[in-house]
Formats: structure tokens, sequence, C-alpha cells
């Protein structure tokens, strides 16, 4: 009979080498440098994320604006969000290949989501009783940005990114809309900051930011 | 503590059952627990560390190379019964009858130094395509214009054709200063065409020229709420929110060149929405309007204003590499005038290009393809009706023109036609388009004076004798 020490190392030791050669399988010891084009051939390069096996996809143009529409429970497609959609049609994504990503595709989808944000705030803001309204129920719209709280921001900003990303915001995020509201009220004169308007154009930005993120329009 | 009160696990605190697959044990941490365990620390030592790879972001920048354009004429055009195609000792072939010019006595107009077109046949110039590039480039234009042709067999009627070599050149550098390659065809290409080498970054794809406009900032309800410093605060928001949410991608082997793409374009448009939408309008020069024929009240879908406008920033170097697309060159329809039409309109469009490039005083390098080609019934006739496809015969042209004079040139044609009037595909680029578009690449790279470029990006496609076959600038 074996003592039980002998027992761990006999059931040990092999175990350590199936982990060890095992789990090579999941390394990246073949791993080729992506820019590197030493020795390459024709069609030996590839950036597209599905034939990479990506497991994220872009959303294609009609999928961003579906997502946007449906996240924001927007659901009449206004003249000037149909034109905007329209302008920026070219720009947003033709497939679902993340590496078709490009300057314009963001900026599209930002000015696209812009406008989604302007008929979500139409929606929300008049709606009378505030605990009714999705996003932007712990914002006051009537006073000036020195009113604005930062528990009122940071409730809608949770409340969008459940909705636009399926997650809570993470610290690193929240900080930098944060850093963002305080850029964005420093580049107001005095007078318009005690507009309300400035309250709606900060939450209209924010609000556009969150739902054109890489993890607002990938899935 | 007492025995009987086990720690719960992980797994069950989570509220999941027991871990028994191998995806279950990975999500429960238990696999990379063990690996890191097990692995020891010199294995990252030899491995190296992709974080560390990926703390300083090296974006493409623009390099100055030749301006780069390409214009694809889909359906498959008669280009080898514009330029005449020889054999390899630069002789006429036995006959031209399938190819819509009769037999080998084919009169041929010299053009861009000593280059064989379809001449005139009873008055009339028989090559229609240089008949509007004649239209459009002036005489001390095409005097500094290098052309050549290279036959090569292609599909008909096909966006498979490997023809576009769009990514090579922006990896070599070609890239805008505001917009990235431009196309006109909603597809990774930007044209109806596969790409070659190199899968290109994603073109803005001009569906008319307010949508250029609009590309490079913010419009509609954030254009108008936001002053241009809250603009730029905003650019900077989306490049770092998107930085932290691309970083998953950094854990996925292979993902690290997707999450570069999408960070720099974030960078990228920090420093575009900063500068405006300024100097893009072809219209602010009027020489440049007029090459193209538009005006303030041009509507923003002419075709014509978007064309110039995808040349313009493509010359200015505000936008990589422009790739234009005409349709209708699926023409056999047993006619020769729409044929002919077509050809003139794709004339007059390379034409307006070296013009564009003359009145700008840049270089230009426009590279011409179609997808197949067409042919007649065989025919002495120098004007026979094209009656159906014929990809056998057909032929990508390259052209170069420097403000500073007409580039050297070692030959007019790379490769050559055989009797049966196709391609010869016993040459490199003859069967091949992929071939042509390296072909094609080589020569800019030579144009550029930089050949270290075609061994970096395309690796040894040709060896140095087939480089010696297929470079023929100067």
């Amino acid at each position: 009979m074996l003592n039980k020490p002998s027992k761990v190392a006999i059931l040990c030791v092999p175990l350590i080498g199936v982990i060890i050669f095992g789990f090579n399988n999941c390394g990246r010891f073949s791993q080729p440098h992506e820019e590197s084009t030493e020795n390459a051939s024709l069609g030996s390069e590839s950036l597209d994320s599905q034939q990479l096996g990506l497991p994220y996809a872009l959303l294609s143009a009609e999928q961003t604006l579906s997502s946007m529409m449906k996240v924001t429970n927007v659901t009449t497609l206004s003249p000037a969000l149909k034109a905007e959609y329209k302008g920026r049609y070219g720009a947003l994504a033709a497939g679902n290949d993340l590496s078709m990503a490009n300057g314009p595709l963001m900026l599209g989808s930002t000015s696209l989501a812009g406008e989604i944000c302007n008929s979500l705030l139409i929606q929300e803001k008049a709606m009378t009783d505030v605990t009714s309204r999705s996003f932007f129920g712990s914002i006051d719209f009537t006073t000036g940005v020195s009113g604005l709280e930062d528990n009122g921001l940071n409730t809608s900003i949770r409340g969008m990114a459940r909705s636009f990303w399926g997650r809570n915001e993470t610290l690193e995020e929240l900080t930098l809309l944060q850093e963002f509201r305080t850029d964005f009220i420093n580049a107001l004169t005095e007078t318009d900051k005690t507009k309300p308007v400035a309250i709606r154009n900060l939450v209209l930005a924010t609000c556009a930011a969150m739902l054109s993120s890489v993890d607002a329009i990938s899935y | 503590m007492g025995k009987n009160k086990k720690k719960i696990p992980l797994w069950a605190q989570t509220g999941h059952a027991k871990p028994v697959t191998r995806r279950e044990f990975l999500s429960a941490g238990i696999l990379p627990f063990a690996a890191s365990l097990a692995i020891p620390n010199w294995v990252s030592l030899l491995l190296g560390s992709q974080a560390q790879a990926e703390t300083g972001l090296d974006c493409p920048l623009p390099a100055s190379l030749i301006p780069f354009v390409t214009l694809n004429l889909s359906g498959g055009a008669a280009l080898g019964s514009n330029f005449v195609p020889m054999n390899a000792k630069r002789e006429p072939i036995a006959s031209y009858s399938k190819m819509g010019l009769g037999d080998n006595k084919v009169p041929l107009e010299m053009e861009f130094g000593n280059v064989p077109f379809a001449g005139m046949n009873n008055g009339v110039l028989i090559s229609k395509f240089l008949v509007g590039v004649r239209n459009q480039a002036t005489a001390p234009t095409l005097a500094n214009t290098a052309f050549i042709g290279i036959p090569c067999d292609s599909q008909n009627d096909s966006p498979n054709n490997k023809f576009d070599i769009s990514g090579a050149i922006a990896k070599a550098g070609l890239i805008g200063t505001k917009f990235p390659n431009l196309g006109r065809v909603n597809n990774r290409t930007g044209i109806n065409q596969a790409s070659a080498i190199i899968a290109p970054p994603a073109p803005l794809v001009v569906n008319d020229y307010g949508a250029l406009l609009t590309s490079i900032g913010y419009s509609s309800a954030l254009g108008k709420a936001l002053n241009p410093e809250q603009k730029n605060s905003l650019a900077k928001l989306m490049s770092n929110l998107n930085t932290i949410q691309t970083r998953k991608l950094a854990s996925i082997q292979g993902a690290s060149g997707v999450k570069k793409v999408l960070d720099c374009a974030g960078i990228k448009n920090i420093d575009v929405v900063a500068q405006g939408a300024s100097a893009i309008d072809p219209r602010q020069n009027t020489a440049f309007s007029q090459v193209w024929g538009v005006n303030a009240t041009t509507a923003n879908n002419d075709r014509e204003l978007i064309f110039g406008s995808m040349i313009y920033n493509t010359l200015s170097g505000q936008a990589g590499a422009s790739s234009l697309e005409m349709g209708g060159f699926d023409y056999h329809n047993n006619t020769r005038t729409t044929g002919d039409a077509k050809d003139q309109e794709a004339g007059t469009t390379v034409g307006r290009i070296l013009q564009s490039a003359a009145v700008l005083n840049k270089p230009v390098f426009i590279y011409v393809i179609s997808d197949g080609s067409v042919s007649c019934q065989d025919s002495p006739n120098r004007n026979a009706p094209w009656t159906s496809d014929r990809g056998s015969n057909g032929i990508a042209y390259m052209l170069y023109y420097d403000p500073k004079g007409r580039p050297a040139t070692s030959d007019y044609q790379i490769g050559q036609f055989n009797d049966n009037q196709s391609a010869d595909t016993s040459f490199i680029t003859g069967g091949n388009p992929e071939m042509v578009a390296a072909a094609v690449f080589a020569n800019w790279c030579q144009a550029n004076k930089r050949n270290d470029l075609f061994e970096k990006i395309a690796g040894r496609v040709f060896d140095t004798e087939q480089l010696s076959q297929i470079i023929k600038l100067a």
C-alpha cells in the first residue's frame, strides 16, 4: 500500500505535465506581430476581425441605427435623424468586420447618436413626471450648469451604461465622462453657464458619446 | 474554524453549477491559476509581453508619396481595343479580328511618347478612350505623362478579381491627413474589385459631396449644440473611451492590429475635428473647378463634383488613395456605339485626373482596371460591334504624370499578347490580376524611389529577374 504523500505525488506529477504542455494550446508561442510584413507573400496579412475569429463584431450601418433607437427607446425617425443617417451612411460600416472602423465611421456614429439623443431628450423632457423618465429623471433641466449635481449626472450615466453597454460603467469610464463635463463647462462663457440649454447640451453630448463608443456599436 | 463549516467556492457563490467542462474551468479561473503556477516566469521572457509592446501606440503617419488613383470600369471594358497590345517582340499580333480592330494592320495613333492606340479609320480616331483623354488633358499635360499597358486574363463581370492595390499603397504610407482612402462602393476596397496583397483600411464611401464634407466633423444636433472647444473635448473623450473599451481586444490572439486600427482612428479624429472642414472643397480652386465643370451651384450628388472632390483631396494629401468606380462597361449589346461612348467617358475621367494634377502641380499615378473584357464576332471590320464577354483579352493601364516632365520608361507594355488575341498567361502577370496589382505597386514604389517598400510590403512576390521584367519606370 502506498502512503498518502506518495499517492499525491503520483497524481500531481503527471497533472503538472498535462497543465504545462496542455496549456500551450492556449498560449501565444507563435503569435505573429500583426504589423510585421517580413517575408510576406500575397494575401498573407489580414486584419479582418471575422477572418481572425475575434469574438467581437461591428454593427453595420443598418444595425447601428436600429440598435441606437432600440436602446434609447426612440421609436420615431425624425426628419433630422433620417437626414443624418442618410448623410453618414457611406461612413458607417458596410459589414461586421471590426477593423472596418475608421475616423469617419467613429465621427459618423457619434453624430448619428447625437441626433438620436436629441430625440430622446425631447421625448423625456416632455414627461412632466420625472420619475417616468428612463434616462434623465435625475437631471434638472431648468437650471444652469452650476445646478447640475454630481449624483444627478452619475445616475443618468449609470442608466445609459446599463442600457447602451449592457453593464455598469467602470470607474475609469466615469472619470473620463466627468472630466469631459469639466472641460465642457469650462468652454462656456459665464453667461452661458447660467442658461438651462447648457445642461441640455452637456447631457446630449454625454449621451452621444456613450451611445457611439465601441461597446455600443459592437457586439 | 469548525471543519463542518466548509468555505463556499466561488462558483457556488456566483450561483453557478460546479464547473465540469474546460470552458467552465476557464471562466471559474481555475485553469489560468493552475497555469500561472505551472508556467515559470522565464517563459514570459521568451514570449515577450504583448502589453509592453502596446504601451506606445504606433499610428501610421502620412508619408510623402505619389498620390494614387484607381479607376475601375465595371463590367469588362474594351481596354485592349483602345491601347493596342503587342506581342513579346512589340510587334502586332497575327490579327485583332476578335478585338474589334480587324486584321493586324491596325492604324496606330501614338500618344504618351510612343504608345500605340487604335488610330484613324475613315478620318475618325478608333480609340474613344484616347479621344476622351485628349479632350480633357492639354498637350503639355500629356507630354508629361507615361503610359504602360498590362495584358491580363481576368474574370468577366466579377468583383473577385484581385486587382485592388490600395491596401499596399496605404501600408506604404500614403495616408490622408484628414480622410482615409476614398471609394465609391460600400465594401472594403471602395470599388467592385477584390484586394491584392493586403486588405486596405476601410475607405470612406463618398455617396455625395455633402457626405465628404460632414464626415470629418459633428453635424446636426451635436454640430449646432457644441462650440468648437466642446467638439474638441468630445473627440478627445471618444478617443479615450474607445481606448479603454478596446482593451479587451489586447488579450485576444491576433487582435492587437484591430485594436490599433480602432485606437488610431480615435486619435486622428482629435486632430481632424480641431482642424475643421476647411480646404476640402475643390471649388475653392477655379482652375480645378473648370477641369471638372463644377461650380457653387453644382448638386452635391453630381458625379463630377464627387470625383473632383475625391481627386482634389487625394492630390492635396488630405485623403489617401482614391478609388473611382464607373459602371456600364458590360456593353456587348451588338453595337459599338454604347461601348464607344463608355470608353470615351472613361478617357474623359482619366484626362480630368491628369489635368487636375497639372493644375495643382502635383504628380499622380493612375491605375485603370476592369473585370474581364469584350469581343466581337471574328471580323475584318475595325469597328465591329461588341457581342460577348471575353476576359482573356483583358488589359490594365498604368499612367504616371509628373509635372517636372514625362517619367522615363523602358517599355510601354508589361507582358504580351499572343496570336490567339489573348493575354499571354505564361508571363507572370498575364493570367493573374493579383500579380498585375503587385506589378503596379512595384512601379509605384520605383516612381517614388522607394523600392525598399515593395519588398517590405509585398515580400518576395517577384524574384530579381521578374522584377526587371515588370518594372518599366526608370
